[in-house]
Parts: structure tokens; sequence; C-alpha cells
């Protein structure tokens, strides 16, 4: 078994924050803070991201009233090399810190262990941060950011966004009812461009264990939101749960292609990184969880774990997921 | 499902770049910057009285200061995301990839940033660029 329920995971609240480019697409009005500078009044864009951490944390403490201190643990990952912005935003709230990286699904990977943790009742309250930044992003995996190369129709555009949410064991409306730790999966994609179809049969695997397990036909969730597949994984994970299980699911929708308009604006593919399924599920989701317009929800966030290293030396893509559900209660 | 079942998948899925358009606006404005280029080299014969040999020269000096202020202003991603090869190839994207290497590493130092990171991409053209010169001058000189 890879799937737990709780009894005592609450979300207590979310903030979330986005750059320029999220902030003109269709979600536009949904986050709660845009910025409309990539630099965001820093002198670099790693800086900007590390700020942008620190604004979504910094407003989730003053918006609930709750001090530093009274956060038991905080979780937190990101793009940049060995996490250098959650590290330095947790020196700088000096937290109790756990830093994890799982790429693009780090944002349920800090979701789930905090369930975990708070189901103990161990914990009363535990921040969840992640974050990436385009150019950051660009800058380590991609080519420089004023670099005029043509780009290809299957790369994906990394999200520039910060979200932070209070896990609680103390009830709320919002409840984080199960998880499903994914398994490390590769069908052989090496190509990097394409992210979206390395990370399908993960995607696919977490799914249906999560189905299996907790014995549920799709249909339970009112959505189930898959983070950062894109247009062309999105494709391809729906072809392999029909290929493989014999399933079609009416009721999925890909966060890479809702945080933009990828017929209007420049994305290619459409968005990824960690805090692609963030912003969106911690913004408009979790809005219509609590004005009941949805009422259980299936996060599944996908993260292709490869580094520059292992793609120069032509080594597949290793690719996780990790999902969580959120159930309205009350 | 295998890997090599999943690879075909994904073959016939992935959307298809539009070549012909790439090939036509590569073409044009390739094309175009080959008369610009061609028209600088009249320019300077002229006005510095010099051959027209001589003059190519000052045009690649102009081409390249050029390149790196539009990478410098942003515009040159927008111009080589529309024109692909025909600024990728002449010397305008080997420029622009030298330009944006620096500007990408500038905040980490002049030794340790721009310094050790400028040739990144232009490194390989540089590398074999002079390999395949010290051959080639090596095959002319004797046998020709």
């Amino acid at each position: 078994m890879r799937t737990y329920k709780f009894e005592n995971a609450y979300i207590l609240d979310a903030y979330t924050l986005v750059g320029p480019l999220e902030h003109h697409g269709p979600l536009g009005l949904y986050y709660d803070y845009a910025i409309d500078d990539y630099y965001f009044g820093c002198k670099t864009f790693e800086e900007a991201e590390m700020k942008m951490m620190y604004t979504s944390i910094a407003k989730i403490l003053e918006q609930n009233k709750i001090k530093k201190s009274d956060i038991d643990l905080f979780f937190a990952g990101d793009l940049n090399n060995q996490l250098a912005i959650s590290s330095f935003n947790a020196m700088s709230f000096k937290f109790p810190y756990l830093g994890i990286y799982n790429a693009c699904s780090t944002a349920t990977e800090g979701l789930l262990l905090s369930a975990l943790l708070t189901d103990s009742n161990r914990f009363e309250k535990i921040m969840v941060s992640s974050t990436s930044h385009n150019k950051v992003a660009n800058k380590q995996f991609r080519y420089p950011n004023e670099y005029g190369g043509q780009k290809r129709l299957t790369q994906t555009t990394t999200v520039t966004g910060a979200f932070s949410v209070i896990v609680t064991n103390q009830e709320t409306n919002i409840k984080i009812s199960s998880a499903t730790v994914g398994k490390v999966i590769s069908y052989g994609i090496k190509d990097v461009n394409d992210m979206g179809s390395a990370m399908a049969p993960a995607c696919k695997d977490t799914l249906i264990t999560h189905l299996k397990e907790l014995n549920l036909m799709p249909s339970h969730y009112d959505m189930i939101i898959t983070g950062d597949l894109s247009a062309v994984g999105t494709q391809m994970f729906e072809h392999l749960l029909y290929e493989e299980e014999k399933v079609t699911l009416a009721n999925h929708v890909d966060t890479g292609l809702m945080i933009f308009d990828v017929n209007k604006q420049d994305v290619q593919s459409g968005g990824s990184g960690p805090s692609c399924i963030g912003v969106v599920s911690f913004s408009m989701i979790l809005k219509k969880l609590r004005e009941a317009k949805l009422n259980k929800v299936l996060l599944i966030a996908t993260g292709a774990l490869f580094n520059p290293t292992s793609i120069a030396q032509k080594r597949e893509i290793p690719c996780i997921a990790h999902a969580i559900s959120l159930e309205r209660v009350l | 499902m295998d890997n090599n079942q999943y690879e075909q998948i994904r073959k016939k899925t992935i959307p298809k770049p539009k070549y012909l358009w790439n090939v036509t606006k590569a073409f044009f404005v390739g094309g175009l910057m080959g008369v610009i280029a061609e028209l600088l080299i009249h320019f300077y014969a002229n006005i510095l009285d010099i051959s027209l040999n001589q003059a190519v020269a000052p045009m690649i000096v102009t081409v390249i200061a050029i390149t790196c202020i539009l990478t410098g202003l942003g515009w040159f991603k927008k111009i080589g995301e529309f024109s692909g090869a025909g600024t990728l190839i002449p010397i305008t994207g080997f420029a622009n990839s030298v330009c944006s290497e620096a500007i990408e590493y500038r905040r980490e130092g002049l030794i340790t940033g721009i310094g050790s990171n400028i040739f990144k991409l232009a490194g390989s053209v540089l590398t074999y660029g002079i390999v395949s010169a010290a051959i080639f001058a090596t095959i002319r000189y004797y046998f020709f």
C-alpha cells in the first residue's frame, strides 16, 4: 500500500503569487498577488524568486495572524541548484526546515508529508512552500534568457510563481483526505524538450494505484487535476490510460494548460514547474472548493527528475507523480 | 506497453513544426541579412576608401555590434524566434549566443561569471572552427 487516508490534515489557508505572463493568462483574477516585473525590484532573478517565496510566506502569516514561532515545520522546494531559494527563506524565517525536491511534484510531496505528520497530531501547523521562476529555470535547464533560437513545440514554459500553504491538524472546511506516494517510472524518453510524454506514465501509475487502493471510480472526484503534463503530455496520458487500463477520464484537467492560453500566449506546449499546480490549485480550485462549487478533487503533480548532466550524458528521464485529494467538509 | 511502442505513439502525437513556413522565413531573413551586409561592405569601401575585401571586416564588426545591442535590449530573442536559422547561422547567431551568456552571468562576477561562461554555447564553434582551420591550412600548405 502506498495510499494513506488522513483524519487530521486540513488546509488552513493558502497564498499564491504569480508573474506577468500568468497574470495575463486565463486565471489572472484568481491569484492573491501578481508581479509585473521578473526582477521584482531585485538585482537578479534568483533574488526575485527568493523574494517571491518570502512574500507568499509573509503574507500568509500576516493574513492568518500567525506568529513565525507557531509554525512547527517548513517543507519547501524549488528548481534552483541545491534548493537555494527555499533554504534562504528558511534562514530568513527561522522555521524548523526540511528541504524537499521532486522537481515539479514538490508541491504535492510537501502536502503529502505535512498531512502524514499532522495526522499523527504531533504537529499543529506545517508550512509548505514552493516556487519556480521562468528566467531562473531557463538559465539552469535551457538556454540563456536572451538567446535567440526557435523553441520546440513540445517544450513547456516554466511558470513564474510561488505559493504557500499551511496544513494543520485543526479542523477547517478543506480536508486533505488521502494521498498516494509515487514510484519513479520511465518509459525510456530522453527528449528533455518533451517532459510531458516522459511524465505521463508516472502520472498514470499514481492515478491507477490511488483509485485501486481506495477502491474508487474516477468519477468519485469532481476533478482530477494533473500538474504540468501540458498539451503533449495530456494526450499521452489519456492515450496510456485508455491503452493500458481501458479508462477514459471525463473530469481530467491539466494545470499546465489552465494557467496559460496555449493558443494565444507564446508558451509552446503549456506551463510547468513546481508552482504550476500549486498556484492553480490554491487559487481557483481552493476558491471553488470553499464556495462549494467543487467537493472532491484529486491533485496529481508530476515531476521529471533529471539534471542537466544526466541529460548531457544521454540518460533517460526518471519521472514521478504524487497525488493528494482535497475534500470540502462541514 | 513497452518503450518502443510508447516512443512510436509519442512520435505520432507530438505536433509537427511548420517546416515549409520556417524554411521560407529563414530564407528571406537570411537573404535580407546578406543584402544588408553587402550594402555595408560597399558603404565602408566608399567612405573609408578601401577595397571590397578589406571592407568585410568593418561590416562584420557592425553586424556583431547591432546584434549585441539588440540582444541587450531584449529584442533579438523575438527576432530569433521568428527567423530561426535565418539569424542563427550568420555571425548574428554567434554574437547573440556570446552576448546572451554574458548578460546571463554578469551578476556572478567578471572572472567566474562572464569570463568562464561566455563561450558556453559558442565554445564548440570556436573549438571545432580552430581545429578544422588548422587541419585545412596544413593540407593547403603542403599539397597546393
